[in-house]
């Protein structure tokens, strides 16, 4: 891996700053998970937003795909949403003889899956598999989906008649989970004071494009992890497989995932080196929806998992 | 630095671990102050009485020595010492403030732990001395763990690593540490100590007490094969004194020697090693008739064999014995004095030996032989539990009860054949053993405890003779087990039909002998042996310092070689090093480096509480992170860090 050059390192978290800042204005007072979802974006992740109807989770996809200047498309998942709706289907062209593949939603750079959960699961596992591969297989002819390719895929936690949560294994193929909540009370004053934010998103200038977001991805892949940092990224994974809070320990993708987030994380913060407070600042949203508590002890001691592994391994 | 009130639960459990051997030794009084004193400071620990003030401190600690004059008259001594400090260490809870003084109570319970070696050094009290010791440690682990991060079990697994480190040295101090003759401190002797074995005087009952007990009076080692069973007789006190009631020890030993003739010119003697469990008494066990023993042992004219001083640990002495021998001394004095019989008393058995002497026709071999039928004859029964004797015990034993134990055959027929004129004494000791069945030892226990009788006579000198085989013959020819009808009186490891229980017990046996032989018993001539078997001989105690100390500087640097090998800081780079100077800087100056925390996320709390350094401590943060996390590897940069680092003053 060659040097990446500084200058332009700079001029990358340059721009994520203005992207950030271009968000924070139409999501407001909501700066911290903006700042993970484009952590998690740069990082070449996906990202589940897991929250209550209404807190602005479509907004903030609907502006990040806007910022990014990026192709939006939108999955409304609804119990009958078939594979095929997803991915797109092959039909019989009669003038020409042959199938001709009608590509679904799927293919396009910036996706967000709303509602994911109450399509059925075998919908889900096409659109989780696409994620994954960032490859798409039908009638046996696999096809690439476009570069850059980003998920947002919402959830809501509340329980509700016919829906299928995303189970464990699935939840690990997405980088970060979020939670939006609710806009403090400025926040929300100028959100009721102000224009209708759809509008705000529609008139909103592009900071970056396809091709610099894949650039700045490659930076950030690219930035300097130290051997010190390493021994704290497998320290934490380490800790969470012996400890007897979890049922089982992070995953390697699980790793990857906090040292690619982590990574991304520092070039936001114009670093040319990942810290180990990078990690813990990601570990939040990369490993609460990894871990599952095996007891109630983490709850009783009022502790997310993040919390308890940030307090319990030291920095080597 | 103020003391943890978590740790004095802890504590407090500490000081009953290590007073629970020594529970069993205190008196009634001392038992109630430790009871009271517990209690007290259960509830001062949980703030519902209040700490005792300057006035009653030092009335306390009076009170404490008055009880202890009151128990023992004096505060010195072993046991007396041992159970003041046990008090001391109690209120020494009660002016606990700091952390020194949680380590001094801590320290005094190491001193008493190993004051249970003044009273017994058997591998149980060895093994639970180990394991309060590794408590012991966990506490003064529990005292340096600021952070309170490690849990019981996490504590006790470091203690005990620290222990089996400790092992080498251990094992160094034992084998080199040289051995003086006799106990190094001259320890007061204790009558209170209740120890189980032969007294020196005999009364109707007194070996039948010692049946019952399956401990161990001894275990011997033969060089080769054990005489029969019906041959096993150790020969503990010859007992010539008698009051009507009580065989007692000739009161004027003369230290004359005793006068042994070999018939036959052949040698035909055997010898053997004794581990002699303590009895605390002066005597020493052996079969008839000794020949050589090693080992400074007096060697009285009735061929008992004393000590110096009490045996309180395990002995252990090599004998020769051959059974050929005769001993054929008898002074004038003794002739009279074994002779002589209560005045007045028994008329009906002096009758009967005077009946019994004139109808053999004044034969004494004949004699004996007539009484030993009339034994067998008129039923007397051998038993465990035979009647009470009233005062003409004599009469009382031959014409009316006739069931005894051992030691009522042997003083009736002492008695009888005295009546005749005969001389004739009670030997008390032990007869019979059994050969541990897998290892090459005999054991010999209480229950073996017997009394039978040597008499003189004029050819062969003193003649040893057991009426009590005359009754039960099986008695010893295999033992008590199989001659007594009352089994359930035995020990059970004697008649247990359990053999998982038997081999248990044996094992044990094993256990305990190669504890005596190798660890208790390893005294200066073992250790001697020890060299000469590693090829020095005539080691002095000035080479065995001096190995001492090369062995000891040696084992110290492999031990700080392992150490610094494996503290992690040795292997991280100069910058974590200095980085952790850093820390340990504002440790000093009250900021504490979280062990969880980054570097910037420290920097924001210590510059807010040292807003004037904020620049000195932010340039050393970030160079800090650049030079361990980034990649440039500036040299320019280290000895700035390096330079800040050592210039930095808070």
């Amino acid at each position: 891996m060659s040097a990446p050059d500084p200058k332009i390192r700079n001029a990358a978290t340059a721009l994520l700053d203005r992207a950030a800042s271009s968000i924070g204005q139409i999501i407001l007072g909501k700066d911290e998970q903006i700042r993970l979802a484009l952590t998690c974006l740069v990082a070449r992740g996906h990202l589940l937003i897991e929250d209550l109807p209404g807190v602005g989770k479509t907004t903030l996809a609907h502006a990040f795909a806007q910022v990014m200047g990026l192709e939006f498309q939108r999955i409304q998942f609804t119990s009958d949403l078939l594979p095929a709706d997803v991915l797109g289907v092959a039909v019989f062209q009669r003038e020409q003889g042959g199938f001709e593949f009608h590509p679904g939603p799927i293919f396009s750079n910036f996706i967000l899956a709303d509602e994911v959960n109450r399509a059925t699961p075998k919908t889900q596992s096409a659109l989780l598999e696409a994620m994954e591969e960032h490859q798409v297989t039908v009638e046996g002819e696999t096809r690439d989906l476009p570069q850059p390719f980003f998920v947002i895929a919402t959830q809501n936690p509340i329980h509700q008649v016919g829906t299928y949560p995303l189970p464990e294994s699935q939840l690990d193929r997405f980088m970060m989970r979020l939670h939006l909540g609710f806009p403090d009370k400025a926040a929300e004053r100028e959100l009721l004071q102000g224009d209708d934010r759809r509008e705000m998103i529609e008139h909103v200038e592009p900071v970056l494009d396809a091709g610099k977001l894949m650039t700045i991805q490659k930076q950030a892949a690219s930035l300097h992890a130290a051997d010190a940092l390493l021994d704290y990224v497998q320290a934490v994974l380490e800790f969470t497989r012996q400890s007897p809070m979890f049922e089982s320990g992070l995953s390697p993708r699980g790793g990857l995932a906090m040292l690619s987030a982590a990574r991304a994380l520092a070039l936001i913060e114009g670093k040319d080196f990942v810290l180990p407070e990078h990690v813990k600042e990601v570990l939040p949203a990369v490993v609460n929806h990894r871990l599952v508590a095996n007891s109630d002890e983490l709850g009783s001691k009022n502790l997310t998992a993040a919390e308890y592994i940030a307090e319990s391994v030291p920095i080597p | 630095m103020r003391f943890k009130p978590r740790l004095m639960l802890p504590v407090l459990a500490g000081i009953h671990f290590v007073a629970i051997p020594m529970y069993p030794r205190l008196p009634l009084a001392v038992l109630f102050a430790v009871a009271f004193l517990t209690l007290w400071s259960w509830l001062l620990f949980h703030n519902r009485v209040q700490r005792p003030g300057k006035v009653m401190l030092p009335l306390l600690v009076l009170m404490v020595v008055g009880l202890l004059f009151h128990s023992y008259g004096t505060i010195f001594g072993r046991q007396a010492g041992s159970t003041m400090l046990l008090l001391l260490a109690f209120l020494k809870l009660f002016e606990t403030k700091r952390e020194s003084d949680i380590i001094t109570v801590v320290f005094m319970g190491y001193f008493l732990i190993a004051s249970n070696f003044f009273f017994s050094q058997s591998a149980l009290i060895a093994i639970y001395v180990i394991a309060v010791v590794i408590y012991l440690t966990s506490l003064l682990i529990i005292i340096s763990d600021k952070k309170n991060s490690t849990r019981l079990l996490e504590r006790l697994q470091r203690s005990s690593h620290m222990v089996v480190l400790a092992i080498p040295i251990m094992l160094i101090l034992f084998v080199l540490f040289p051995r003086i003759s006799g106990p190094l401190w001259g320890l007061p002797k204790d009558d209170s100590s209740a120890t189980t074995g032969l007294s020196d005087e005999m009364s109707p009952g007194s070996i039948n007490r010692l049946i019952t007990s399956g401990e161990v009076a001894f275990r011997v080692y033969f060089d080769g094969e054990p005489p029969p069973h019906s041959e096993l007789y150790w020969r503990g006190l010859v007992l010539s004194n008698y009051d009507g009631k009580t065989w007692r020890r000739d009161d004027a030993p003369v230290y004359a020697k005793p006068m042994l003739v070999d018939p036959d010119e052949n040698d035909s003697s055997i010898g053997y090693t004794v581990m002699l469990e303590p009895h605390n008494q002066r005597w020493l066990y052996a079969l008839e008739h000794l020949v050589d023993i090693d080992g400074t042992v007096n060697v009285s004219r009735e061929m008992q064999l004393y000590t110096k001083n009490n045996i309180t640990d395990v002995v252990s002495y090599a004998v020769r014995s051959d059974a050929q021998l005769e001993n054929q001394g008898l002074f004038e004095q003794e002739y009279s004095k074994n002779l002589l019989l209560p005045s007045g008393m028994n008329p009906q058995t002096v009758g009967l030996a005077q009946a019994l002497y004139a109808e053999v026709g004044q034969d004494d071999d004949a004699y004996i032989n007539r009484v030993l039928k009339y034994f067998r004859e008129r039923d007397f029964i051998y038993t465990l539990s035979p009647q009470l004797l009233g005062d003409q015990a004599m009469d009382d034993f031959i014409f009316n009860t006739q069931q005894g134990f051992c030691g009522h055959f042997s003083s009736a027929f002492v008695y009888l054949l005295r009546a005749a004129g005969i001389p004739a004494r009670v030997v008390i000791g032990y007869q019979g053993g059994s050969m541990h069945p897998f290892d090459d030892y005999m054991i010999v226990r209480q229950s073996d405890a017997h009394a039978w009788t040597e008499v003189w006579n004029d050819y062969r000198g003193w003649v040893r003779i057991d009426p009590t085989a005359a009754v039960e013959p099986r008695r010893v020819e295999s033992g008590i087990e199989n001659a007594v009808d009352q089994r359930e009186l035995l020990p059970s490891i004697l008649v247990s039909d359990n053999a998982l229980f038997r081999r248990a017990r044996f094992m044990l046996d094993s256990f305990h002998s190669n504890w005596n032989q190798w660890v208790v018993g390893f005294n200066k001539k073992k250790q001697k042996e020890l060299f000469e078997l590693l090829g020095f001989s005539n080691v002095s105690i000035s080479d065995l310092v001096l190995m001492m100390v090369v062995a000891m500087t040696l084992a110290g640097a492999v031990a700080a070689w392992w150490v610094v090998r494996k503290d992690p800081r040795s292997r991280k780079d100069t910058v974590k090093h200095y980085y952790d100077k850093f820390c340990f800087k504002l440790n000093k100056a009250g900021v504490e480096h979280q062990s969880c925390e980054g570097a910037s996320e420290f920097l924001q709390r210590i510059s807010s509480r040292f807003p004037h350094k904020k620049n000195e401590l932010a340039l050393i943060t970030g160079d800090y992170e650049r030079l361990r996390y980034g990649d440039d590897h500036n040299e320019q940069r280290l000895k700035r860090f390096i330079r800040s680092v050592r210039q930095l003053k808070l």
